[in-house]
Order: C-alpha cells, then structure tokens, then sequence
C-alpha cells in the first residue's frame, strides 16, 4: 500500500503537470522556436518541365529555353537575387567552400520575393550573337535574354578532349540579408555547358 | 562671301567652326554620361526603396501580421527593379530609369502599409500576450488551489482511515 509521502509526491506531480498544461499558450509563445533545416532551392529545368534534357550543342542566333526555379525554406519571406552569368572553361565559378560568388559580372538578373515554401519558377530563352571562329577560339558578341541584347565579347577555346568550344551559362543565388542590408551570395549555382557549333 | 569679311568677321568664324566641332563631338557624350548617372542614382533610389520596403514587411510578417498580398505587390516592384537594371545594361537609360522612379513610388506605397499593418499585428499580439499571461496566471492559481484543498481532503480521509485501523499485536510462539 502506498504511504501519505508517496500520495504527496503524486499530488505534487499532478499539481506540477496540471499548471504547465494552463499555461501552455504562455509559455509556447514566450518560448517559440522555428524548428527545421532553413534553406533556398535553386534548381534549372529543361522546357518540358522535369524533361533532364538541356541545349547543349548551340548555334549563333538560334534561340534556346530553360526554366529556372527558385523554393523558399528559409522560415521567413526572403527576397532573392539570381544572377546570370556567362563563362568559358578558364574562367572561374563560385567557390562553395569558401561561399564566395564568381567574380564575373552578370549580365542579366531576377529578384523574386517569396514567401516561406513558395517556389517559383520563369523561363529563360537565349541566343548567342556571333560567334566568329578562328584556329583555335570562338568569339561571342553578345546574349539575347527575353529580347534584351547584352555585349558579351567572350572568347571560348578549342577543348581537344571534348571536342568543341565549350562556355556555361550559370545562375547564382543571392539573398538580401535585412541585417547587413545587402545581398549576399547564397552560397548555390547551377549551370548548364554549352557546346558553340558553326 | 568669306572674301568680304573683315579680320574679326573670319576670327568670329573660325572661333564659331572649332566650336561646333567641339561641341558636336563633345556634347551627346556628355549628355549620355549625365543621363547615365541619373539613371544609375534612379536605379539605386528604387533598390534601397524595394529593400527598405521588404524589411517593414518582414517586420510586419514576424509580428503576425498576414502579408500575403504586400509580398505579392512587392514582387512586382522587384521584378520591375531588375528589368530596370537589365535594361540600364543593355545602355536604355532613359526606359530604366523611367522604370526605377515607379518602382519607387510602388515601394513607399507597400513599406506604408506593411508599417501600418505591423503595427497593429504588433498591438494585437501584445494584447492577447496579456490576455493569455494573465488568465495562465488565474488558471494556475486557482488549479493549484483546487489541488491544495483536495490534498487536504485526501489527507484528512487518509489519517482517518489509518486511525481506525486496529494494531495487529503478532506474537510469535516459542516452540
């Protein structure tokens, strides 16, 4: 048979139990955390949505189409920055490692405001202006995006083991960040390799 | 007709053609920096003012406040700001920074209603943080009171019952 200090203690318990459940709502609001992993997707699609097949072998002028996409996990609304940016194989990429974006400039930017779990997405239709060959390289002259032309005067060198003059059209992320208040690079790319062809 | 211009009339001439030289190759340069520039400070105004406005409506988001709507507005104007900036790009200064002066005003439009909307939510939230703070406090009050008289109760019945209980005297037998 239980004794009265052990009915004590089970009073108490029930008493302790009993005050924390009425002041749950109190206490959930004083002490609410935003639990999860928080991150952004940055994600490029062929134009048959999840078709993985990308333009690869390119020629001047003719006109080519992607769909970029960008989902939101941050907890919060953010408000990005995508970047497009255009490089041959010399040239360098982001670094990850040390999160830093590539110092290339871009030629061509989205900014997108999302709220927590939105996911957006946008085609992207291209054209090389150009390009002019010669032994070894092939000169671009500019990038048509969704009608807009910009001067690109880009250099791509024969790739003996692929075979071809090889640049990659690349997306950087960047969020703007309300306490530094500036944008800054999120830390995520994606790309896609394009072969110039005559 | 040269020939019958005096010494200041030629002067006056040959001043008037090196002028015209001048400033027909100088002029469209500087005026297309000068537009550059104003369209550049034009593109810069519209960022800090789409930034600026996306904080208020953080602030007004993290406050509970429901923004949906202001998101979808400001949205716009961010769209508008990189066409702008895509279109200072490709060297139309005038269409960018028409552009970046409406986006300004869209901006200031959503930060003034994310600041208002905030402010309430913020009032709002206060006031049911009161409310709850202060019916947590009867309610643990008077569960604890509940308790404390049922232990009594329960004590009282308890000592009672063990009052009535009659010793068992248990002798044990030597054999």
């Amino acid at each position: 048979m239980l004794k009265l200090r052990d009915f004590e203690s089970l009073f108490l318990l029930v008493s302790l139990a009993g005050s924390l459940l009425i002041a749950s709502p109190i206490l959930s609001s004083v002490f609410a955390s935003r639990t999860g992993e928080k991150f952004s997707e940055l994600y490029v699609l062929g134009t048959n949505g999840m078709d993985p097949v990308y333009p690869f072998d390119v020629k001047g002028n003719d006109t080519y189409s992607i769909i970029l996409g960008i989902g939101n996990h941050m907890g919060s609304s953010s408000y990005y920055a995508l970047y497009v940016k255009l490089r041959n194989q010399r040239e360098s990429l982001p670094n990850s490692t040390a999160n830093m974006p590539s110092n290339l400039p871009a030629l061509y930017e989205y900014r997108v405001l999302l709220h927590d779990g939105e996911v957006w997405q946008a085609p992207l239709d291209f054209s090389f202006g150009g390009p002019h060959y010669s032994s070894n390289s092939c000169a671009l002259t500019s990038l048509t995006i969704d009608s807009l032309t910009f001067h690109v005067d880009k250099e791509g060198f024969w790739d003996s083991e692929g075979k071809g003059f090889f640049f990659q059209l690349f997306f950087e992320l960047w969020i703007y960040s309300p306490e530094s208040k500036v944008f800054r690079f999120h830390d995520r790319y994606v790309g896609i390799w394009l072969n110039m062809t005559a | 007709m040269v020939r019958g211009l005096g010494f200041r009339g030629r002067r006056d001439l040959i001043v008037f053609s090196m002028l015209s030289v001048i400033l027909g190759f100088g002029i469209p340069e500087i005026v297309s920096a000068e537009v550059r520039d104003d369209a550049f400070m034009s593109i810069q105004v519209a960022d800090e003012a789409v930034s600026s406005a996306f904080e208020a409506v953080l602030i007004a988001e993290d406050a509970g406040a429901n923004v949906s709507t202001l998101v979808l507005r400001l949205n716009k104007s961010a769209n508008l700001l990189a066409e702008a900036k895509n279109l200072f790009r490709t060297d139309d200064y005038v269409e960018a920074a028409a552009l970046a002066d409406h986006i300004v005003e869209l901006a200031h439009n959503v930060e003034d209603e994310a600041s208002i909307l905030g402010a309430f939510a913020s009032s709002h939230r206060e006031s049911f943080l009161e409310l709850s703070f202060i019916s947590s406090i009867v309610g643990v009050s008077a569960f604890l009171f509940l308790m404390l008289i049922l232990w009594r109760r329960f004590k009282r019945a308890y000592l009672q019952k063990s009052l009535r209980l009659r010793p068992e005297v248990v002798s044990y037998a030597e054999t």
